[in-house]
């Protein structure tokens, strides 16, 4: 006797799993990426919904961190680094004249380890928007990043302390407040929450879903089960490819494709 | 290359309660059904004195499940299997109930064995115990097609069901005398009824854990289509 889908097997679509009515907030196309010479994206087309959280999962060098980076050109950087294809935003191209800082403006990233600068937290959540020319109340910035980032009731006494002084966890509510401050569309993270104790994690996710109310999220993740918990839509990645792309609740429960199956169990070699 | 998991040692106990649930429950209702058929006051109650061991299992897979899910998170198929344990379980151990109360009936039926062959119910009671190990067989072997065919069957114990109801009306009027015993005869053919349901819920589980598909309740999804 054996757990195994039979190749053959057509898993039934949930009930629920209607196509999403709103225009993409995003669109890839067609996407290949190398690195020098090594392939590591591999016609990679899917549509990012707005207001909701879409997760990338799947093994180490499947291409979701790449494909997170292409997303705001961060990939541009790199030596070598080639891409094809066209990475969209409300429909317009990312690439081509698109002037990169503006598109880093549009659609913010939070990294794996939280990097706050040696200032103040206030300084730090105003920096970029500083940068960006920013002319308005900066106190109201400033309160009004760090309560979306669910940040302000701890910080509030102690604005003009050193970011430093503050947890991992709340260093990590700091980054994604001063990702906030430049008012993007979209906020990537790559791993936010890899290196946070669980209770930081818990806070960090509950702050994940409030922020789809105002923001596009995509969260790359290791952990199955934190995309489980926030994700609204979920792709899978294998060896540069899209694997599957669906609602998460189905993803979880009847994945379509027999190697998503493999991966989410746990069954990978 | 695929990897051993601790959770497929868990499912491996897990299936193997189930396995031991199915065979109690099928021998529970072959007992029951042979010592309705024969009169065997001790063999019914044997089958009425083993319905603590159904009882036993039935929580012990309940609390397998229970551990797994707490400690193992499991999803897609690793999941459906758990659900589908928790609701077979359930069907399994009302099933021995139903033959438990075959078997308390059975003292009330002495005397009756012509009245018992004047009816369809020992053939009722034979083509439930096939379905039920049909849904079983479904179920151990992941096998679709037979879960499938177990739902069609289901209809035919609904109409030897109605055709032993109407044997019972005329029986009551030939024989006024031995009404409480045709009473005792009815709720039994209803639990056989039942038990074949049960059969059916589990060959309904059974598709849901090879394909994922919910085909229960078709009826009202259709209506709240329309």
């Amino acid at each position: 006797m054996t757990d195994r889908l039979h190749p053959s097997a057509v898993l039934a679509p949930a009930p629920d799993a209607v196509p999403e009515a709103a225009p993409a907030k995003m669109a890839v196309r067609d996407l290949d990426f190398w690195y020098g010479p090594k392939q590591v994206l591999k016609s990679i087309s899917m549509e990012i919904q707005p207001n909701k959280v879409t997760a990338f999962i799947g093994p180490s060098g499947c291409g979701k961190s790449t494909l997170l980076r292409c997303l705001n050109r961060m990939n541009e950087l790199i030596p070598e680094a080639h891409l094809e294809g066209e990475v969209l935003l409300d429909g317009q191209d990312i690439y081509g004249d698109a002037d990169p800082v503006m598109v880093r403006r549009r659609i913010g990233m939070v990294f794996q380890k939280p990097n706050p600068f040696p200032k103040t937290i206030y300084q730090n959540v105003i920096w970029g928007a500083g940068v960006n020319g920013f002319k308005g109340d900066k106190d109201a910035l400033v309160e009004k990043s760090l309560r979306q980032a669910a940040l302000w009731d701890e910080v509030k006494d102690r604005l003009q302390e050193n970011a430093y002084s503050l947890s991992g966890g709340q260093q990590q509510r700091l980054c994604i407040a001063r990702t906030l401050a430049v008012e993007p569309d979209v906020v990537l993270m790559d791993e936010p929450a890899s290196a946070l104790d669980p209770i930081a994690t818990a806070k960090l996710e509950e702050t994940i879903i409030e922020l789809k109310k105002r923001y596009t999220l995509i969260v790359v993740t290791h952990n199955m089960q934190q995309a489980a918990r926030i994700s609204d839509t979920t792709a899978f990645f294998y060896i540069g490819e899209l694997i599957e792309m669906s609602q998460t609740d189905e993803m979880f429960t009847r994945p379509h494709h027999q190697r998503t199956e493999d991966y989410i169990t746990g069954r990978f070699g | 290359m695929p990897v051993h998991r601790h959770l497929d040692d868990e499912l491996e106990i897990l299936r193997n309660l189930l396995l031991e649930m199915t065979t109690i429950v099928d021998e529970q209702l072959a007992e029951a059904i042979n010592a309705v058929s024969t009169c065997d006051v001790e063999l019914a109650a044997r089958v009425r004195a083993n319905d603590d061991a159904v009882d036993a299992l039935e929580i012990k897979i309940d609390r397998q499940c229970e551990r797994i899910l707490a400690l193992q998170t499991p999803v897609a198929i690793d999941l459906r299997l758990i659900i589908t344990a928790i609701k077979i379980n359930t069907d399994l151990e009302r099933i021995g109930d139903h033959a438990k109360n075959m078997a308390k009936y059975t003292p009330h039926l002495q005397d009756c064995k012509g009245l018992i062959e004047g009816t369809p119910i020992l053939k009722m009671a034979d083509v439930a115990r096939r379905i039920l190990r049909d849904a079983q067989d479904a179920f151990v072997q992941r096998d679709r097609v037979l879960a499938r065919q177990v739902l069609a069957r289901d209809r035919e114990v609904d109409s030897l069901y109605d055709e032993t109801f109407r044997s019972f009306v005329g029986l009551v009027k030939q024989h006024p005398d031995r009404a409480a015993a045709l009473a005792y005869l009815v709720t039994m053919a209803k639990a056989i009824e039942r038990i074949a349901d049960h059969a059916k819920n589990i060959a309904e589980s059974v598709i849901f854990l090879i394909e994922g598909l919910d085909i229960r309740h078709r009826g009202l999804l259709e209506r709240t289509a329309e």
